[in-house]
């Protein structure tokens, strides 16, 4: 389409979505701050203003390109329009700019710049105090510009919806539901609110400082990185494209004082390796299917969060950075004669949730640091060590190997790649066929003996994820084995990725990744030989007493109303000796009926015999509101529940419990 | 009641009604006003006094009328607002037309005694016509009456709004049964495109090309909208319309619905006009039971349901996408257009949305035919418009003129001049988003075009008269206020905007501006208004350009230290008069600040650093020896 920009006859693409896109192709980037390309248009910043003749001063987000539209993007008018907005944001704005997470990276601070605002001639107002460092996620709203920009990317890429605009005009705030911190929200942890956040409003806890107190306490310092880290941290420190940045970051490590760096895609062949035969199990047994992949952590809270029904079908094989944490402690601690006490386990994460999933109750103290791919960089830059003049070293053995299989768990689709790859030393596969469906699902079918086939789908972003298992609960689709990872693209596209942390910079990463890959001379994680002999000298066989113990794990019903539950019929016994019962008696469980239920098993813990274990509790709200009544025995949710169901229920743990 | 089952059964019916409703007017019964405004003035005990009082003396009044049962025959009424809300509550005996103001249940035996059974009417309830100065007997006989023209605002003082009988009575529901029988889409959407008729939410956009736009689009399904969001502070028009006779605004979505080809509608209320809304819901049921909403309209196959969204009071949700995002129950908050609702409104469906004003005037063009619409009004701006009144005038409320009419007019010759003896100043029209005109501006006709040539809107029809004793910053300080507390938050020059913009005017309310100050408003005032998202920031400047350019000198004179009108109190000064201080002490005894001092033998002093300007020196000194400066 031909349109004529600042007089000039430009070509622009005909399916642009909108000016201010088909104009960046072209190579003018008109400055704003609430577009993106992933979410849907908001319109609200207006500095992205443009003179169309006979239209007036436009924002070039929500305008339309037409052949023949004369656009001018930069005339005295509008100048003096986009400095009077960046003027009016830095009016209210926290400009700490120094001791800002963002600082140097803050577009907000950018276009200061660009525009040489030096002074404000506005009064300095200020704005909201609220600075939540509740979780890992840290907000400061006295630096929030309101862009929306993190509302709409948990809202419409996640589909999390954790965070919201509250109140109006000057005192409208970014807050989670009920102004509760993000710890008490249904937050995933997944970052995308970081990385797409362009002022220093939403940042994550920096644990760099945390590393140097534990190196300074004398502990053996161990180091693990992730395969994303590998293909996003040259973006900070100008070695674009470096494939062998790695090994630089295991020398840097070693020089600063780490005894051992370790790679996690060793732990990720392993992961495949494990789970891998935990799909053949269940799909030999046709139980908890289909089989979900746990590795990303903030897939695995969303999971807890919005789908308990499914947690049984999450595998239960830890994450990489768990497992190898663990091997750690526990094996290499033993050979190495140090006390697992002595040791800190340090990983390298392009992932916030990595964070969240190290001091989850049920995998605490396997690592005991997660930085992420920014705070790495961070170190590197602080230390004035320039990587380009660092000679790569290797991983150290024996968690130092990987096959491509355990590279790629950086990307998506890498995990279910690794998982078909183990597979296929299993049983006949006589035909694999990948197709994308739609951006983010990828379908793939793997035809097996007798004509039967195996359908894996590798999904990313939590928004997609609801999709499919949204279609997968009401049977339109079937499926086997489903990859989800919580971010675009994967975990190069993790919260912990440097700035800018977009499509286009997370494609550039997908590509150094699969080049990386491709240099690796193992294919399929069965040809890790240490992985091989780690089975052979501790864990036996995948799935075995010992491989449960050490590699895999558990997950909860998480609760998003907090509050404490009710004692209504509380027994002096130990935990093991009783059945816990909680009846949920919120507005919709209590108006269908929940109240009636809670009766009758007063009566029947006072009567019956069999019954006389039953410790009775009044809860609130199991967010399950659509299937109401709720009862949960023993953390089992029973939905649509009657006083029969629950008694079969009920009977089932009383006989449990007594043999 | 009974479902109609054809137009021409509905038709025959209407007729019926309207033979009734004549007849009626002939007897003997009494009207009492239950809107908003005379409802708070206690209307509603006026109404049950009546009912006491006429139960209890049945042997005086005809038998056959009380024994009724029936609401209807009751000869006591409950009529929609007439506009005089000031003089509320007001009751008309009927059939001879005496009006009375300010009525309490203490005058009601009066009334039924004289008024009812004798036909005299009482001289001291009666309205006094403020231009004139005397006593009239019939509202219709007063000035400020004649010289309006009611036209959206039917039967002042007869209206029953409870009763959809009545509104048949008055031909109502006849122009639905016309668009159903006899028009389809396109010459319905002609026909409002030819009235001229222009939108009355504010913009004044043409009505017709709306509806064209909403029919033409393509969905699945279709809605229509009612916009009762009034919410510029001062104006009811709205109000006063939907409780006064919900069903013209109904009867118009009706026939807007099946123009576009829409099945389902919204009313969207305020629901801080609780009267309105049980009204409107009053006139959906019963509409509903007549069969001119529902299943199958009067048998012929179009299918229509309406239902009451209640605004939970933010003022930017009477922008339409606002509106739209709050009724699917999001936050309210505009969005970028286009898409333009009658392209993609509600959950994606073309949407058309109108003003309850604007839906009002659909069944009058339709009944009265283009031609004799387009009678009222000027050429580019056709008909009649609603407006509320409010500030020191001798009669305020609603009142209803057509298009073209001046503000002089207005003023003089239906609201009978200023009741405080002060000069008038300005007239602020068009709300939060309107401007201040200056004496100079008062003889322009009213109508959308002239208005906008001068910087000032119809806006929504809040009229405003402010005297000379008034500070004009003050007045852009107070409707800053609002706009920058009702902001919806989310664009740039409107949230940090509207804000910045009011700390300065606060600047100079308080004696604290300068001239620096005065360029960053006008440089703030350009950049709101160009840059804003939606309308509501777009024209929250109008109150400060407007008073810039007519009366810049008031803020000069503020920087100077001054303020003209002597209201912004922070510009006061109390000093005392050393010539005629006699040292008795007294001030500084009350002085709740300890700010003046003094010893006998001397003039005092107030220290003007501690002094609050409360202005007790100011009275108690008996000599008056306090001066106030400023």
């Amino acid at each position: 389409m031909k349109i004529y920009v600042n007089g000039k006859e430009t070509i622009i693409d005909d399916n642009a979505r909108n000016v201010l896109e088909a104009l960046k192709e072209v190579g003018i980037e008109i400055p704003n701050l609430c577009y993106l390309s992933e979410t849907s248009v908001y319109g609200a910043c207006r500095m992205c203003l443009v003179e169309v003749e006979g239209n007036g001063i436009v924002t070039s987000c929500t305008l339309k390109p037409y052949e023949g539209m004369r656009i001018k993007t930069h005339t005295p008018e509008i100048y003096e329009m986009r400095r009077g907005i960046l003027e009016l944001l830095l009016a209210s704005h926290n400009r700490d700019c120094t001791t800002c997470e963002r600082n140097g990276q803050c577009k907000l601070q950018k276009y200061a710049e660009e525009f040489g605002i030096r002074n404000v001639r506005f009064e300095k107002l200020d704005k909201s105090n609220i600075f939540d460092s509740s979780s890992i996620i840290i907000r400061d709203n006295s630096k929030c510009i309101l862009c929306g920009d993190c509302v709409r990317a948990c809202e419409e890429i996640q589909s999390v919806a954790a965070i919201d605009f509250a109140h109006r005009g000057f005192e409208a705030q970014v807050v989670p539901a009920f102004e509760e911190g993000l710890a008490n929200s249904e937050c995933v942890y997944c970052g995308q609110c970081v990385a797409y956040c362009p002022t220093g409003a939403l940042t994550f806890r920096s644990d760099v400082k945390e590393l140097y107190n534990a190196m300074e306490s004398g502990k053996t310092i161990i180091g693990m990185i992730a395969p994303a880290v590998r293909s996003a941290v040259q973006e900070e420190l100008g070695l674009e494209g470096d494939m062998v940045i790695a090994g630089r970051l295991v020398n840097f490590l070693k020089m600063i004082g780490f005894s051992k760096v370790f790679d996690v895609s060793f732990a990720a062949d392993l992961v495949a390796y494990e789970e891998a035969h935990e799909f053949k199990e269940r799909i030999e047994k046709g139980e908890r299917l289909p089989q979900f992949t746990s590795c990303c952590p903030g897939w695995v809270k969303f999971m807890e969060q919005f789908y308990p029904d499914f947690i049984d079908n999450l595998s239960t094989v830890k994450s990489p950075q768990q497992a190898l944490g663990t091997l750690i402690k526990k094996y290499y601690a033993k050979e190495a004669g140090i006390d697992s006490e002595d040791i800190c386990v340090v990983s390298f994460m392009p992932c916030t949730a990595k964070k969240f999933e190290a001091e989850r109750e049920e995998l605490a103290g396997q690592v005991d640091l997660v930085l992420t791919t920014k705070e790495l960089a961070q170190m590197i830059k602080s230390s004035g060590i320039n990587l380009k003049y660092m000679q790569p070293e290797p991983f150290d053995r024996p968690y130092g190997l990987s096959s491509q299989s355990g590279l790629s768990f950086g990307k998506t689709g890498g995990v279910l790649g690794s998982v078909i790859n183990v597979l296929k030393e299993q049983i006949d596969i006589s035909e694999i066929s990948t197709e994308e469906e739609e951006k983010g699902i990828r379908v793939t079918k793997i035809k097996i003996e007798e004509g039967k086939e195996l359908t894996g789908i590798a999904v990313f972003g939590l928004g997609k994820a609801r999709e499919v298992l949204e279609r997968i609960k009401s049977g339109k689709l079937e499926v086997d084995i489903v990859e989800v990872m919580a971010c675009d693209y994967g975990c190069i596209g993790g919260g912990g990725q440097p700035y800018p942390n977009n499509s286009a910079k997370r494609e550039e990463r997908a590509k150094i990744l699969r080049d990386t890959v491709g240099m690796d001379v193992l294919i399929s994680p069965v040809e890790n030989y240490h992985m091989r002999e780690l089975y052979n000298k501790y864990l036996v066989k995948p799935l075995s007493e010992e491989s449960h113990k050490v590699l895999h794990t558990s997950f909860r019903h998480r609760k998003r109303v907090s509050g404490e539950d009710i004692d209504i019929l509380p027994l002096p016994l130990d935990e093991e000796e009783k059945v816990t019962v909680n009846v949920c008696l919120g507005t919709s469980c209590y108006s269908k009926g929940s109240y009636d239920i809670l009766s009758d098993l007063i009566e029947m813990a006072n009567r019956e015999e069999w019954a006389e274990n039953l410790e009775i509790k009044g809860t609130f709200c199991l967010e399950n509101c659509g299937a109401s009544p709720n009862v949960l025995v023993n953390g089992e949710i029973i939905s649509e529940a009657t006083t029969e169901k629950v008694r079969k229920v009920l009977e089932k743990y009383v006989s449990k419990e007594k043999a | 009641m009974r479902m109609f089952k054809s137009p021409l059964e509905a038709f025959k019916y209407i007729e019926q009604q309207e033979e009734i409703r004549r007849k009626k007017l002939e007897q003997l019964s009494v009207y009492v006003c239950v809107g908003t405004g005379c409802t708070a003035n206690g209307a509603r005990k006026v109404y049950e006094k009546f009912k006491e009082v006429l139960n209890e003396r049945n042997l005086n009044i005809s038998l056959e009328k009380l024994d009724d049962p029936d609401e209807n025959n009751n000869p006591v009424k409950k009529t929609g607002c007439c506009g005089l809300c000031s003089l509320g509550p007001l009751v008309k005996i009927i059939p001879y037309g005496f009006t009375y103001g300010h009525v309490k249940p203490n005058d009601v035996e009066e009334i039924v005694e004289k008024s009812l059974l004798k036909g005299k009417p009482i001289e001291r309830l009666l309205l006094t016509d403020p231009i004139s100065g005397k006593k009239v007997e019939k509202l219709e006989d007063a000035t400020f009456f004649k010289n309006q023209s009611f036209y959206i605002m039917d039967a002042i003082g007869t209206s029953e709004c409870e009763s959809i009988e009545d509104y048949m009575g008055r031909g109502g529901y006849k122009s639905l049964i016309k668009a159903l029988s006899e028009m389809d889409s396109e010459s319905i959407v002609d026909t409002i495109k030819a009235s001229g008729l222009r939108g009355r939410g504010g913009g004044g956009f043409p009505t017709g090309f709306k509806w064209e736009a909403a029919m033409k689009s393509k969905g699945e399904k279709k809605f229509v909208v009612c916009n009762g969001d009034e919410g510029d502070p001062g104006a009811f028009m709205n109000r006063t319309l939907l409780e006064r006779d919900p069903h013209s605004v109904l009867e118009g979505m009706i026939i807007a619905a099946f123009a576009i080809g829409a099945s389902k509608g919204y009313a969207y209320i305020r629901a801080e006009y609780p009267i309105a809304v049980e009204m409107f819901n009053k006139a959906i049921n019963d509409a509903k039971e007549y069969g001119f909403l529902g299943e199958n309209i009067l048998g012929t196959g179009f299918n229509l349901d309406i239902e009451v969204k209640e605004g939970a009071g933010a003022f930017v949700c009477g922008e339409e996408t606002a509106l739209l995002a709050s009724i699917e129950g999001k936050r309210g908050v505009p969005r970028p257009r286009p898409p333009f609702p009658a392209q993609s409104g509600l959950w994606g469906f073309p949407t058309l949305l109108n003003n309850v004003e604007t839906y009002a005037n659909v069944p009058k063009i339709i009944r009265d035919g283009v031609e004799n619409y387009r009678k009222r009004g000027v050429e580019s701006s056709p008909g009649t418009k609603m407006f509320s009144i409010t500030g020191p005038l001798k009669l305020t409320g609603i009142i209803e003129i057509q298009f073209g009419t001046t503000l002089r007019h207005v003023i003089e010759d239906i609201c009978g001049g200023t009741s405080n003896g002060l000069k008038l100043k300005a007239i602020q029209i068009g709300g939060p988003s309107g401007a201040c005109l200056s004496e100079e501006f008062f003889d322009l006709p009213l109508d959308y075009d002239t208005l906008k040539s001068v910087d000032a809107m119809v806006g929504s029809g809040g009229i405003v008269a402010i005297t000379e004793d008034r500070c004009m910053v003050e007045v852009a300080r107070f409707f800053l206020d609002f706009t920058k507390r009702e902001s919806c938050g989310k664009c740039v020059p409107c949230r940090e905007g509207t804000m910045q913009a009011y700390t300065i005017l606060e600047k100079f309310t308080q004696g604290k501006a300068t001239y620096e100050d005065l360029e960053n408003l006008e440089y703030l005032s350009k950049i709101i208004k160009t840059a804003s998202l939606c309308g509501l920031g777009k024209t929250a400047p109008n109150p400060i350009l407007s008073t810039l350019k007519l009366f810049r000198d008031e803020y000069i004179e503020h920087i100077e230290g001054k303020c003209p009108s002597g209201m912004c109190t922070a510009l006061k000064k109390y000093v005392i008069n050393p010539d005629l201080c006699k040292s008795c002490s007294l001030c500084a005894r009350f002085c709740p600040q300890g700010a003046i001092s003094g010893e006998r033998g001397k003039p005092y002093v107030i220290d003007q650093e501690k002094c609050v300007k409360c202005g007790i020196c100011f009275e108690k000194c008996k000599f008056n020896a306090i001066e106030l400066i400023g």
